[in-house]
């Protein structure tokens, strides 16, 4: 009988350093799915951006700041990059399709960890996150004016003028109306537009002049989006008590988030995509979302037009002499690429970021879920669509569980005086 | 066909396992931890590949060391092409690699991108005149 209980003791003894262990942090995770997530997090700190030499600066970051909740960048005045990346909205809009001066035919994509993409838009039209920022400001439905009205705001404005000088050097004298008219840009196939004539009545010495202010406009609200980050979500804090094993830790996950993590990693085959601790692969997939007014082509089209773009990371704006567009654009046009295909959003912050899809056609993340699910009312497979995409059959616990690990990738806290627009361009110790 | 299979730890985060599908001919250089080999067998050329400068990794950028012998000897001069197929998704690479002659039957893979996880058949389509074949591996990411 002794020899039982002592027994009895030593079981219970075990057993309790066996669920304590430090070696078993998660009872729920298989040890590959506990290797799987350590590399998922932490996030790295954000990439270099050799193209941009003012990335970094802090000053830069304060005026792109100022520049990011400026209206007057608009032709009609009420209309700033927060419009449709509005902070309160995880940097989105919660809308379906984005509208500024008129609707889009896209949904907004959100800036977190923005500066962590390869390509920006949901086609990769853009190469890098500078040239990313001018494009809305000439596009007739978003911010709807033009370079030579942007270069005039910062020129006639004597707080964002000494900030930008201070960076950039002396602005041009755009006083001079006949040489640097109110308003004017190239006009893709509309040479008739008042804009488009304008611009071609100009010195091309006076355009490049243009182009360059309006460059160092793109690159200081690039350095401004690099601090709009988000690195610390549950499960970031999960991972800690993996690595360190941290059972107070890794308690930051339910059981229920884990089990959807190993159904992430597992059976819901969502890491096929959403991969590397920003929780995308950075590319393009035909995922089968149907598609809600006409056949928008995707990647083919971002392709192109950033072949196209004059302020891609081949061009002289590029401040690393285009060593990064010669590894990045020169290869882009070449690979196996699919009508449909849209980019790979993050997921941090993903429950904070409704509607869903490159057409916004899933309002809920709940939706989205039953839909890879289910694949009910998927697009017709294309040539080369992902052949692994098929029905998951997911029970309604399994999804539930999946929901919870995706809302456990939630983490808004950023410095607030970073959400809304500063006292100054000008970074000095006065200002805010 | 598939006439051996090797398996390379190419990086602490993933580990190749090498098949060669149609290769001939000794390695032409001796093995280490960093080269893959293709092994001896039915057709005339033998490839020898490694990451330059930082190990082979998913979805980061890499150029490639390549040696290629046809009929035992360093093999110049050749149409050297390479491609990554992931049998498990019907897709392959989101861009094709320019292939450099570096001289001395050695070739540089500038660029490679295997952008996503699993599987990838990563195809050496050589050519000399009139002798034509493909070479391949599947690398485990």
């Amino acid at each position: 009988m002794r020899t039982l209980i002592s027994f009895s003791v030593l079981l219970v003894v075990a057993l309790w350093f066996v669920t304590r262990s430090p070696t078993a942090p998660s009872h729920l995770l298989t040890g590959q799915e506990v290797a799987i997530a350590l590399e998922l997090s932490p996030l790295p700190p954000v990439p270099p951006s050799p193209t941009n030499r003012v990335a970094d600066d802090p000053a830069a970051a304060r005026l792109g700041q100022a520049l990011f909740f400026d209206e007057r960048l608009s032709g009609t005045g009420d209309v700033s990059c927060a419009t449709c990346h509005d902070p309160a909205r995880g940097w989105g809009d919660g809308r379906r399709l984005a509208k500024a001066i008129a609707h889009h035919p896209r949904h907004t994509l959100t800036l977190w960890n923005v500066a962590y993409n390869r390509w920006f838009f949901w086609a990769g039209r853009k190469d890098t996150l500078w040239s990313q920022a001018l494009a809305p400001f000439e596009d007739p439905r978003e911010h709807g004016t033009s370079r030579l009205a942007v270069a005039h705001v910062v020129h006639d404005d004597d707080d964002l003028r000494s900030a930008y000088e201070e960076l950039f050097g002396a602005l041009p004298d755009l006083a001079d109306g006949a040489r640097f008219p109110a308003d004017a840009r190239p006009v893709a196939g509309d040479e008739e537009h008042p804009h488009a004539r304008a611009w071609a009545a100009m010195e091309e010495r006076d355009q490049a002049l243009i182009d360059d202010v309006f460059v160092n406009v793109g690159k200081s609200i690039a350095a401004y989006q690099r601090r709009i980050v988000s690195r610390r979500a549950p499960f970031d804090v999960f991972v800690e008590g993996l690595a360190a094993r941290d059972r107070d830790k890794v308690a930051a996950l339910s059981e229920s988030a884990q089990r959807g993590f190993s159904l992430f990693v597992g059976k819901a085959q969502c890491l096929v995509c959403h991969d590397g601790p920003n929780f995308t692969d950075l590319e393009f997939h035909a995922n089968r979302v149907p598609t809600g007014e006409g056949s928008d082509p995707g990647r083919p089209l971002g392709i192109s037009r950033l072949l196209e773009d004059p302020f891609n990371s081949l061009s002289r704006h590029a401040d690393d002499g285009g060593e990064e567009g010669r590894r990045k654009l020169a290869l882009a046009p070449m690979g196996w690429r699919t009508p449909g295909e849209f980019k790979t959003p993050t997921l941090r912050n993903v429950a904070r970021t409704a509607p869903y899809m490159h057409e916004g056609q899933i309002a809920t993340l709940r939706a989205v879920v039953e839909f890879y699910s289910t694949l009910e009312n998927a697009a017709a497979p294309g040539e080369h669509t992902e052949t692994i995409l098929v029905p998951l059959h997911l029970s309604e616990a399994e999804v539930d569980d999946l929901l919870a690990f995706l809302a456990s990738l939630t983490d808004e806290t950023l410095d607030a005086d970073l959400r809304r627009a500063p006292a100054s361009a000008r970074l000095t110790s006065q200002s805010n | 066909m598939l006439n051996s299979v090797r398996r390379w730890t190419v990086s602490g985060l993933a580990a190749a396992i090498v098949m060669v599908l149609g290769a001939c001919a000794d390695d032409a250089l001796a093995p280490s931890e960093q080269w893959v080999t293709s092994a001896a067998g039915e057709g005339r050329f033998s490839v020898a590949w490694r990451s330059t400068g930082m190990p082979l990794a998913r979805n980061e950028s890499r150029d490639l060391d390549v040696a290629v012998d046809l009929d035992g000897e360093p093999a110049a001069g050749l149409d050297v092409a390479v491609r990554g197929w992931m049998p498990d998704h019907g897709h392959g690479m989101v861009r094709t690699p320019p292939v450099r002659d570096m001289g001395a039957g050695r070739y540089r893979v500038e660029g490679l991108l295997l952008h996503m996880r699993g599987r990838w058949d990563l195809h050496f389509d050589l050519r000399a005149g009139d002798v034509a074949e493909t070479v391949s591996f599947v690398v485990d990411l």
